[in-house]
């Protein structure tokens, strides 16, 4: 007997061949039907000597290998003449971080940055709308007296934990002044945690994440924490 | 002494070594793209020579760009690999430890010594057509003193049992294996031996079977004759090639020597999946490195095999060259030439189409094999041995019978 598989399960311990006395489910078996546990033979004589499918199989990742690389020389002839990018590649692959998909939303909310003055103050005036409004509480703000009698208040401190931020976009609308806004930048990766609270120095440089030209990948920036 | 032999010998040698070690580099480049492409993917593009560029405000800046679509790769993995601590384990056999990886290599490279690549060539003749075409007049008379009309083969061996030469000494391959994984002290080690071993042998048998019908029908093991013989045409237009006398039989040839070079989908011994690595689990560095090595030469010298054996060797149907002693004998009415076509050419297009000719179908084989090792799943080894034992095997024998009869009916 062994162990076949059983294609009625809770009756592994039946023997082969065993006449039931009554039906076990409803509409599983009448009563005095011979039970057979174990599947019958499903594979033809085709599938059994491999060698059809095989050849079936390999036919088909033939058939995907010579359409990409067609595609591929296609996109060569465009790419000497400087046109790369309007013709179709031979791989779904997109260069991340290199290159964005085309589809990737221009009013993406990502990153935040911090607007300023004139003078590279911060705008923010330290009302604490935006930490009121956040729903995943990411946003601290210490507040200062500023010189200034007609602002008042400033931000001493202003930190953001983006690992939390859940990017509603709500302290934006929340701002009175418009300090607070959300840039398209979406590379916001580090290796520690404590480098994901994003203080107030480094909210108002603006800096993107991802720099091409430096050829720094995300997480590899320098920053001090 | 023969001093025209041993230039030709080392013409063949630094030919046949700059070929297969060389692929052997390429083809792990192939394979990663080959498998990319595959999969809609790009694959391996990252390593790169770093190239320094003067910047206008002074300073140099280091251009990362420089990758050759991956092709360095294969570098990378080569100076890792030498330069990788050598680690040999405590526990080990050493002596048996550190020999292994050598068997694995060296009968893969010894191998292709049988294969011919580029059929009988008149090195005087072409030589001189080449000097003289660059006006160098002083060379064309000395390879003319010095080879003068002779034909050579460009084979490194031309054994008269050379397809026995192939089964013994690919047999030897099976020590690399066994004696890694009993060396090593391992139980994935001596696992993946065990597998190997059986696999090995059990895959050797038919593979001898299933080449025995061609033999039957050309009635020689001479590598050289065998491609000789295919020289010519059936009905005017069909290349006599081997893969037309006996088609299924390449199949399963094919079948076999793959599971002989261990690769998916007959990698039991490896079996990533289940025995870490096989039987070089404790290896490191270039010591792995030597059974990876061997494993991709590996591919080229099947290919060899195949297209030596199946595919006409270095034979394009309609070219024929003065040195085809076989074709001429079996033309008597026809004048000994160099022809494309019937247009009467100088040697050394004949000589150059027939390695271009044999360099082009090796890389197909090595890309059809790559392609199988991409596409098909990995077999379980009950399915392995009853495929090799139960199907190949029988086949192969009833094959065997059968083109013996026919070959005695029809007379040879």
């Amino acid at each position: 007997m062994g162990t076949q598989r059983g294609k009625n399960k809770g009756f592994e311990n039946l023997v082969d061949g065993q006449v039931l006395p009554q039906p076990a489910y409803q509409g599983e078996f009448t009563e005095g039907e011979i039970v057979q546990y174990y599947n019958p033979e499903s594979m033809t004589w085709a599938e059994r000597i491999y060698l059809p499918y095989v050849l079936a199989g390999l036919g088909l990742t033939a058939k995907v290998f010579l359409r990409n690389m067609v595609t591929w020389f296609v996109w060569l002839t465009y790419w000497v003449r400087g046109k790369g990018a309007e013709a179709k590649r031979g791989a779904t692959t997109i260069y991340y971080p290199h290159e964005m998909r085309p589809d990737f939303s221009p009013v993406n909310r990502g990153k935040h940055i911090l607007t300023m003055r004139d003078n590279d103050d911060p705008q923010c005036v330290a009302c604490y709308m935006c930490a009121t409004a956040c729903p995943a509480f990411c946003i601290h703000i210490v507040a200062g007296e500023h010189p200034d009698p007609a602002i008042e208040k400033y931000p001493v401190r202003f930190d953001i934990e983006i690992d939390k931020c859940i990017f509603c976009g709500y302290c934006e609308e929340a701002c009175p002044v418009d300090a607070i806004r959300l840039t398209t930048d979406v590379h916001l990766v580090d290796y520690k945690r404590e480098r994901m609270v994003y203080d107030r120095e480094y909210l108002l440089t603006w800096k993107p994440t991802y720099v091409e030209e430096e050829h720094v990948y995300p997480g590899d920036r320098p920053r001090k924490s | 002494m023969d001093w025209a032999f041993l230039v030709v010998a080392i013409m063949n040698l630094s030919f046949v070594l700059g070929v297969l070690l060389n692929l052997g580099g390429v083809l792990t480049w192939v394979e990663r793209k080959q498998g990319a492409v595959m999969a809609n993917r790009i694959g391996a593009n990252r390593a790169y020579i770093p190239i320094p560029i003067p910047q206008k405000g002074g300073g140099v800046k280091w251009s990362k760009r420089f990758t050759v679509m991956g092709l360095w790769h294969g570098i990378a993995d080569g100076a890792k690999m030498i330069m990788k601590e050598d680690y040999t384990p405590p526990f080990v056999d050493k002596y048996i430890y550190n020999i292994a990886p050598w068997f694995a290599v060296v009968p893969v490279l010894v191998t292709f010594a049988v294969i011919p690549f580029g059929g009988p060539f008149q090195p005087g003749i072409m030589l001189s057509d080449v000097f003289g075409l660059v006006g160098a007049d002083f060379a064309s008379e000395w390879v003319m003193a010095l080879f003068g009309e002779r034909t050579f083969q460009m084979q490194l061996a031309d054994l008269n049992v050379g397809l026995l030469f192939v089964f013994a000494v690919g047999s030897t391959g099976i020590f690399s294996a066994a004696l890694a994984g009993w060396a090593s002290n391992n139980k994935y080690s001596l696992l993946g031996a065990l597998r190997s071993s059986s696999q090995m042998i059990s895959y050797e048998v038919f593979m001898g079977m299933a080449i025995l019908g061609l033999v039957v029908i050309y009635g020689t093991v001479d590598m050289n004759l065998i491609a000789q013989m295919q020289g010519d045409v059936w009905f005017g237009f069909l290349p006599k090639w081997g893969i037309f006398l006996q088609p299924h039989m390449f199949f399963i040839f094919m079948a076999a020597l793959m599971a002989e070079n261990k690769r998916v989908p007959f990698d039991m011994p490896e079996a990533e999946s289940e025995l870490v690595a096989g039987y070089f689990t404790e290896y490191s560095a270039m010591k792995m490195g030597l059974f990876m090595m061997a494993e991709f030469i590996e591919i080229a010298v099947i290919a060899g095999l195949l297209t030596a054996l199946f595919f006409g060797a270095y034979h394009v149907p309609g070219v024929h060259g003065a040195g085809d002693a076989f074709y001429w004998a079996a033309h008597p009415e026809l004048t000994p030439g160099n022809y494309v076509f019937g247009m009467e050419v100088p040697h050394v297009v004949v000589v150059v189409g027939r390695v271009g000719s044999f360099l082009a179908k090796l890389l197909f084989f090595c890309w059809f094999q790559i392609l199988i090792r991409w596409t098909l799943p990995k077999f379980r080894y009950d399915q392995i041995m009853r495929l090799g034992w139960k199907i190949l095997l029988p086949l192969s024998l009833v094959n065997l019978v059968l083109t013996a009869v026919v070959v005695l009916l029809i007379g040879g």
